[in-house]
């Protein structure tokens, strides 16, 4: 490990040594699959024996699995706040991180996805949302817009990395024949030519700016799945903004963990420095004062007032039945890793890290506050039925289900940063003045071995011009 | 995308360009032609393998007096429709002509439940699914409690048919919100949306599933219930069409309810019979609707508890027990 | 005031209070529910046999247990007013004309039977009832009270200058003259979905056999104002029997019907959802996809300036 490295090679090894198989990997990997195993059994069980195998009955029917999608769309967010505002503002600290906000952007966004067909009670109709799909349900929209995200950010993710691919396909071969293959595939034949520079800039820049209104919609349609309700506690107009803010926070913190982890066993020590886990730590502090701003007008707008109904739920929840659980997710979760977080001592980065599980657990929970309280007190009594009809417990069955998401979004965040550069090579070797601009254009197929093959092969190559 | 610029060497050829687009035209005119040959050999092979497919096949059909009937597919007309076809279409369409209305009397109520018995019974729910319920109300502690039959509002402004993301559950013309089994996917939104708690779900197998399971699909009775599905009050539909008034109407013992079309200015009593004129039965009893601020528009009035010629008994059954 | 007066007085209350609690239910009915004297008599012209009584228990388990319970094991519904047993001596004091009266007419909350159960199922209950007192003897039935043999018409006209609608009652007489009938009672109603409505009040026939009603105001009649009118005879006694009429008349308010779910609307189905919503979600989904369609066809030509670059060095 080069403290400060200076050559082209040594930053293209330092950022790409974790790609390779290991022990702890095979370990990790091992131990994550058979939780999803244990988990898709209990899934297996819900599709068998029906939602009836969960907590959620007819007047609480939404519990932990609109929770965690919740949580999931929220977190996904990120992607668009790092990469997106903050790329396009031209921050340069955000270089070695964009990636890897777009990792936990395509993990997140393509976990929520999957985490809302749990919830379904015929999974086997998911198609009839496509084929009979009406303009006016907030549903329509919001399977619209995640899949729209979800492509967005994986294409925010792919494309910025296309130079990576061919200089570490240039610099290293050591890698197993199949991943060069996934490499060359999808590098798009970049050789750093200046029309193809061209081309490739534009492309992210759109992507930037598209992102940006995407990931807006896709939490703001998320929560209007509850603010289009008549129900208090959901009825509100600063629902989208309370998510969107919220997402910040949850994203952010998310971000900061993975780079934490990846700094640390993928030994990125010279790259994600302590400056860059300070800042995010500012930048975490900025989302949460936007947040708790929005919150304290959530709560004190009808707080004030107390009208009958909004009354009975937001008591509830500031000191009945779920205070409890309330007061720790705003404290634990948002006021105190606010407070610690002002001071510089604390942003480094293992306090950072754990200040950011607790906020990210808050988060989690935060969903479920939001969910399940609002569901509790309908305008009409809850009267002739048995009593887990009125007070929501999740089942054992529920919470495996719901840890399989966890289960997935890791295997993928995994996969993802095992098989490629978790830190943009290029850009990074950029910055630091190390990539001479015309070095493929001459150099890349005489030197290339799979050059011949390549071309030999290329479907353009033959159709249009061998013949002529 | 004509930003990328062209390279010089074949700037510098134009015939060849030129020959290199024609032939480009003319294949993609062959490889037009092969698709379209292809989509056309595929829909009439569909088209074969359905007729293939319905030869000597029995279906069900349903006759101009409602009656089922098993008739060999091969003896079916062309304009014939199969039971569960028509069953959709008299259910999406409902009976025009009409406009269904509620009126429930407060004051009669004494809670004998009878019509969530005949409801469930009908609809072949278990006990703790209500399309309709009887509630126990009480404003504040100085206002009079009273028992409060609650089915589904039917609004004409319905939140939860609003929010439906696949045409599951939609408004009929003549007033009923119904919910169609073979489509909805089970999301609860509408659980979610409805202000009322009027709808239900199969959480679990139907209490009569191995029962049921042959019956065709009647949107309008929604039996046989169906797993992860929506259940929800249907104004009876099904007997709207027959001439006869709701089971839950027709079964109080009390003469709460009364029902009947709007533009017949008419309703009538489920218990005695009684046809009255709407108009004066809401004016003279300042007849109201339930939470009408939300802007659901309900087809389903209340007259108030007024003079009630019994005291309010209370229900054991009313608050839910610990298992 | 003595003592013995007062004395007197207490007496004369209790002795009042016992005279009442035990009659608790049969006053409530008679004092409630009076019967016409007429029909108090009227008696069911078959004789009560097995048959009648089983055919009548299946028809009370159907119409009446839920109410009145099983007859004397006093396990009637606890509504007020109380149902009451029908085996008990108080119910069984009834003449056969009043329990049929009352289970024909009804009084809320009892429902009306008429519409219900036809007259001899009505008869065959009260045969099943009666099988509960020993001391029963059903009274023959004499020849015929009155309404059997004759023959009463009614015909209905229609005034749209006087706005108003005539009804005549006649007897055809069994020598085939016609005399009009006074003091008839006459109902009118407007046919309905479910069942008839009653237009104002019944009349009564005058001399001549007429009765005359004023047209109804404000009720809605078809698309042309049409309704279809009922004349009928209420005869609750029986002594003249049934008689009705119809005629369809114009004297309604024309209604149009409007489809509930005509208007484009946040509730109604995809088809017919709000333009600017289907215009401004097809709009945007159109640009996001075309943007993204287009970034993969750059790509693609990204690929290919590449392998122009080769082949045309090939070439030369």
């Amino acid at each position: 490990m080069n403290e400060n490295p200076s050559t082209l090679e040594i930053v293209t090894k330092d950022l790409t040594s974790h790609i390779r198989i290991t022990k702890p990997f095979m370990l990790w990997m091992g131990f994550l699959i058979l939780g999803l195993l244990v988990c898709l059994f209990a899934y297996l069980q819900q599709l068998r024996y029906g939602l009836g195998v969960a907590g959620i009955r007819d007047y609480i029917s939404w519990g932990l699995y609109l929770a965690n999608f919740v949580f999931f769309v929220a977190t996904s967010l990120v992607g668009m706040l790092i990469s997106g505002v903050l790329g396009l503002i031209g921050i340069k600290w955000v270089t070695p991180i964009s990636r890897i906000a777009e990792i936990i952007a395509v993990g997140f966004a393509a976990i929520a996805g999957v985490v809302i067909i749990m919830d379904m009670g015929h999974p086997d109709r998911l198609a009839y949302v496509f084929l009979y799909g009406r303009f006016q349900s907030p549903i329509f929209w919001d399977v619209t817009v995640v899949t729209t995200y979800f492509v967005l950010s994986f294409l925010l993710y792919l494309i910025p990395m296309i130079p990576d691919l061919v200089i570490i396909r240039k610099w290293i071969d050591k890698f197993p024949a199949w991943l060069t293959k996934i490499y060359r595939i999808l590098s798009f034949n970049w050789t750093n030519k200046p029309e193809q520079n061209k081309i490739l800039q534009r492309l992210v820049r759109i992507l930037l700016i598209l992102i940006i209104p995407m990931a807006l919609a896709i939490h703001t349609v998320t929560s209007w799945l509850f603010a289009m309700t008549t129900r208090t506690g959901w009825d509100s107009t600063l629902f989208g903004p309370y998510f969107v803010t919220g997402a910040f926070v949850s994203g952010t913190s998310a971000v900061i963990i993975a780079m934490y982890f990846f700094r640390k066993n993928y030994k990125l020590d010279p790259y994600l420095t302590d400056l860059h886990f300070n800042k995010m730590g500012k930048l975490l502090v900025l989302v949460m004062l936007v947040y708790l701003y929005v919150n304290i007008n959530e709560f004190l707008v009808p707080g004030y007032k107390l009208k009958t109904a909004e009354a009975i739920t937001l008591l509830d929840q500031l000191e009945g039945s779920n205070a409890v659980m309330f007061w720790l997710v705003q404290i634990c979760g948002l006021i105190l890793p606010l407070i610690l977080l002002v001071f510089s001592k604390i942003r480094r980065p293992l306090p950072l890290m754990i200040i950011s599980i607790a906020v990210l657990i808050g988060a989690w929970f935060k969903r479920y506050i939001i969910v399940v309280p609002a569901q509790e007190h309908p305008f009409l009594p809850i009267q002739y039925v048995p009593y887990n009809f009125k007070f929501y417990t999740p089942t054992l069955i529920e919470i495996a289900i719901t840890m399989s998401s966890f289960f997935m979004l890791l295997i993928i965040i995994t996969l993802l940063s095992k098989m490629f550069p978790v830190i943009p090579v290029y850009e990074t070797a950029k910055e630091r003045g190390l990539v001479i601009n015309d070095e493929y254009a001459n150099d890349e197929y005489a030197n290339d071995k799979y050059a011949n093959d390549e071309y030999a092969n290329d479907e353009y190559a033959n159709d249009e011009y061998a013949n002529n | 995308m004509g930003e990328v610029i062209p390279d010089s060497n074949q700037e510098s050829q134009p015939e060849k360009n030129k020959k290199t687009s024609r032939r480009k035209f003319v294949r993609n005119l062959g490889l037009l032609g092969a698709g379209l040959a292809t989509g056309a050999a595929a829909l009439e092979a569909g088209h074969l393998f359905q007729k293939s497919k319905f030869k000597g096949k029995k279906e069900v059909f349903l006759t101009q007096d409602n009656r089922l009937v098993e008739v060999d597919s091969l003896e079916v007309k062309a304009h014939e429709k199969p039971a569960a076809e028509i069953l959709q279409e008299h259910g999406r369409e409902g009976l025009p002509g009409h406009r269904w209305i509620w009126v429930i009397d407060l004051s009669k109520c004494r809670n004998a439940r009878k019509c969530v018995m005949a409801c469930q019974e009908a609809h072949h729910l278990r006990p703790d699914q209500f399309h309709i319920n009887t509630l126990e109300m009480q404003e504040n502690k100085h206002t009079p409690a009273y028992h409060m039959p609650k089915p589904c509002q039917h609004c004409d402004n319905p939140p939860c048919v609003a929010v439906c993301p696949v045409d599951a559950t939609f408004k009929r013309p003549d007033g009923p919100v119904l919910i169609d089994n073979e489509r909805c996917i089970g999301c609860r939104f509408c659980i979610a949306a409805c202000p009322y708690s009027a709808r239900m779900m199969n959480w679990s197998k139907p209490k009569y599933a191995d029962q049921d399971k042959d019956q065709v699909y009647n949107i309008e009775l929604n039996i046989p219930q169906k797993i992860g599905t929506i259940t929800k009050c249907l104004m009876s539909s099904d007997r709207l069409r027959e001439g006869k008034l709701p089971y839950c109407v027709s079964s109080c013992p009390n003469g709460v309810y009364y029902f009947g079309d709007e533009y017949e200015d008419t309703v009538t009593n489920g218990t005695t019979k009684e046809t009255v004129r709407l108009s004066a039965l809401l004016s003279e009893n300042a007849a109201y609707q339930l939470m009408p601020e939300l802007g659901t528009k309900p087809r389903v009035y209340y007259l108030p508890p007024e003079k009630r010629p019994y005291p309010f008994e209370p229900s054991n059954d009313a608050e839910p027990k610990k298992a | 005031m003595t003592y013995t007066y007062m004395k007197f007085k207490t007496t004369c209350i209790f002795f009042l209070i016992w005279m009442i609690i035990p009659r608790g239910v049969c006053q409530v009915l008679g004092a409630d529910w009076p019967v016409p004297e007429p029909a108090k008599s009227i008696v069911c012209a078959a004789s009560f046999s097995k048959e009648t009584v089983s055919a009548g228990d299946a028809l009370y388990q159907k119409n009446c247990k839920a109410c009145h319970g099983d007859p004397g094991k006093q396990n009637w519904a606890k509504i007020v007013p109380v149902p009451g047993d029908p085996a008990s001596a108080e119910f069984q004091k009834q003449t056969d004309g009043e329990i049929f009266f009352r289970i024909t007419t009804g009084k809320v909350p009892m429902p009306s039977f008429q519409p219900i159960l036809p007259e001899q199922d009505r008869w065959n209950i009260i045969s099943y009832i009666r099988s509960f007192n020993p001391q029963y003897i059903q009274p023959t039935p004499q020849q015929k009270v009155a309404g059997g043999g004759r023959t009463i018409r009614l015909l209905l006209a229609c005034d749209y200058n006087q706005k108003r609608l005539y009804v005549v009652c006649n007897e055809i007489t069994k020598d085939k003259t016609i005399v009009p009938v006074e003091n008839a009672d006459i109902q009118l109603l407007a046919k309905r979905y479910f069942g008839n409505l009653q237009i104002g009040h019944s009349v009564h026939t005058n001399k001549i056999g007429l009765a005359v009603f004023d047209f109804p105001q404000n009720l809605p009649g078809d698309k042309f104002g049409m309704i279809n009118l009922i004349a009928r005879l209420n005869d609750e006694t029986g002594i003249l029997g049934e008689a009705t009429t119809t005629l369809n008349a114009r004297i309604g308010v024309p209604t149009q019907w409007v489809s509930l779910t005509a208007p484009r609307a946040m509730w109604n189905t995809r088809d017919k959802s709000p333009l600017w919503l289907t215009f401004t979600f097809s709009l945007c989904f159109i640009i996001v996809w075309g943007f993204i369609i287009y970034i993969l066809v750059s790509l693609g030509k990204m690929k290919r300036i590449n392998a122009k670059v080769k082949i045309q060095i090939e070439d030369e």
